[in-house]
């Protein structure tokens, strides 16, 4: 019997193992590997998240720098969440590795999912001298492992809108304007760097449409910001909802076989 | 078991941006286990028929299977036992041939070890040794386009489409390329489908082969089969000067080809040619008809027709397809 027969009649348990199998191997080929033979990129994810972070802290003379922090966190997983959406573009694009896994086993959220964990290895320094601030700062363990679960969500929101993006997306340069277009739209735009309560009235429920205000207002809560109870349960059950949302568009909508 | 791995029913499939067919109602069979070549102009349709074969793409109209099974019924089961190499793909950046080797083995399954005991054999198999620790963008255009066939003849699988897997290669390198999907085919069973534009290839690897041109088949057969089926006369002879157009037209359908003039005819209407030339001192080649006359005359017919048509607008007819 080959190694085709014997996956034609594979049991529920070895489809699992072998997708992830086919993550691991997709994810550290694709993202987790060119990190390490070219650590000189690692530099880019700091740069942004941590530019406003140091505006935000000299500008407000320390004042913000519990919703500048959290917004530090939200943008760099959101950014590379989005970055998903151009690499995938490059991927499918010049090296045609969307075509090449579309006809082998590989399913689209295997696919995906590899993918947006590379990122998120990628995104992982950054995070954890955020988290390490944020920690010294006072914020206990458990709270931490909520802020993590934040990022967790944010990160499955984001991948989703870019994995969606790119299966659209005919060309690189498009995938790359598109993608800084949204990471500004959701990561600077609304309060995720600055507190909500600055922002007019009549705007915050404009805000509340994007799923990074809710991250990070989460944040900022996990932080010791206060909040209303009402606004802290919107933005729980806002942000799962973003994520399965996004999730399902990504699984369902995409692109991964063209018509 | 049915004796067609392929099978494509009044196939259409028209792209919506340009709304013109792309394969507009093509019927064809794929027999397992071979080599089978598709042939065509550039946009002839030959990659819309393999994307939708490896089920990248949904057809607009008609049916194809694969394996039996419909690609649009079931797609994963199909999916399973196939592999590509597209046209016109690049290695990624930063992994060498011993990496892309490794993914396109585990992201279909296979653990680590199983992975590296089959990279060495084949980047032996392509003469990728040397570099397999070099990073794909080092590495000339040849050799990464050897990188992208080692990814697909590695796998596990029944069926593999090449689409034009050996552009950019030099004739050493396209050797090796045939002599691998020639064993593949004979020793392991597998089917190959394959397009080129490179007519001794086709020739060379074929079992079977067609000729496509806007999604409908000029030729089917083996090589031999559409030769003969498609040009009557067995023997072309090249002449490169001391014969005119006319003159030659008068001894068979004579085409120009670059800076020759090229005659289809008989064997022994050959040798009168041949012994014309000696008398007139000028060199000929004789030659058999190759699968690229045919493709030429069948695929490039309209070609030809329409410059036939500007000719006989702009000055008096130079062309004849006259026979002796």
């Amino acid at each position: 019997m080959t190694v085709q027969e014997t996956r034609r009649h594979e049991t529920l348990s070895q489809s699992i193992r072998r997708n992830l199998r086919t993550a691991g191997a997709i994810g550290y080929y694709l993202g987790i590997l060119p990190m390490v033979r070219i650590p000189t990129l690692l530099p880019f994810v700091f740069a942004t998240p941590f530019t406003i972070l140091f505006i935000l802290y000299i500008g407000g003379e320390g004042q913000l720098i519990t919703s500048a922090l959290a917004g530090a966190l939200v943008m760099t997983v959101a950014q590379q969440g989005l970055i998903l959406g151009a690499d995938l573009t490059v991927f499918k694009i010049d090296h045609k590795f969307q075509a090449i896994s579309v006809a082998s086993p590989v399913s689209s959220f295997t696919y995906m999912f590899s993918i947006a964990l590379s990122e998120l290895v990628f995104a992982a320094p950054p995070v954890i001298v955020l988290l390490l601030i944020i920690n010294h700062a006072g914020v206990g363990l458990f709270a931490i492992l909520e802020i993590i679960s934040v990022i967790l969500l944010t990160w499955i929101t984001t991948s989703s809108i870019g994995f969606f993006l790119s299966t659209y997306v005919l060309n690189t340069r498009t995938a790359f304007i598109t993608v800084t277009f949204i990471s500004t739209l959701i990561s600077i735009l609304p309060p995720v760097f600055y507190p909500i309560k600055i922002l007019p009235a009549y705007l915050r429920p404009l805000a509340e449409l994007t799923p990074t205000t809710h991250a990070s207002i989460l944040i900022q809560s996990l932080e010791g910001v206060h909040f209303s109870s009402q606004q802290i349960t919107l933005s729980w059950v806002a942000l799962p909802i973003f994520a399965v949302a996004f999730l399902s568009l990504a699984l369902f909508k995409a692109r991964w076989r063209e018509s | 078991m049915s004796e067609s791995i392929i099978e494509a029913q009044d196939l259409v499939k028209i792209y919506r941006k340009t709304k013109v067919p792309a394969i507009d109602g093509l019927t064809l069979d794929i027999k397992r286990r071979g080599i089978f070549t598709l042939l065509g102009r550039n946009g002839a349709g030959k990659t819309t028929f393999l994307r939708i074969a490896t089920t990248q793409l949904v057809p607009t109209s008609g049916t194809m299977r694969v394996f039996g099974i419909d690609v649009m019924e079931d797609p994963k089961s199909i999916r399973r036992r196939i592999a590509i190499t597209p046209q016109e793909a690049r290695p990624l950046f930063t992994l060498n041939p011993r990496d892309h080797i490794a993914l396109s083995l585990m992201m279909r399954g296979a653990s680590r070890a199983e992975a590296n005991a089959k990279i060495d054999p084949v980047l032996r198999t392509l003469d990728l040794a040397d570099v397999g620790k070099v990073h794909s963008e080092e590495l000339s255009g040849g050799l990464r386009q050897r990188i992208l066939i080692a990814m697909t003849i590695v796998c596990d699988v029944e069926l593999m489409f090449l689409d034009e897997p050996t552009i950019g290669l030099d004739p050493l390198g396209r050797r090796k390329v045939w002599q691998e999907l020639i064993r593949l085919k004979n020793k392991e069973g597998r089917t190959i489908v394959l397009t080129t534009h490179y007519m001794d290839e086709a020739e060379a690897l074929s079992d079977d082969l067609a000729i496509i041109d806007r999604g409908h088949v000029l030729a089917k057969g083996n090589p031999r089969e559409v030769k003969q089926r498609n040009i009557g006369p067995k023997t072309r002879v090249d002449v490169a000067e001391g014969f005119t157009f006319e003159e030659l037209s008068s001894y068979g359908t004579t085409i120009r080809a670059g800076n020759l003039l090229r005659v289809f005819t008989t064997d022994e209407v050959a040798q009168e040619i041949s012994r014309e030339a000696l008398r007139r001192k000028v060199p000929i080649s004789i030659s058999p008809v190759t699968l690229d006359d045919v493709f030429v005359q069948l695929a490039g017919g309209e070609i030809e027709e329409e410059e036939r048509k500007v000719e006989n607008q702009e000055e008096e007819p130079q062309r004849g397809v006259l026979t002796k």
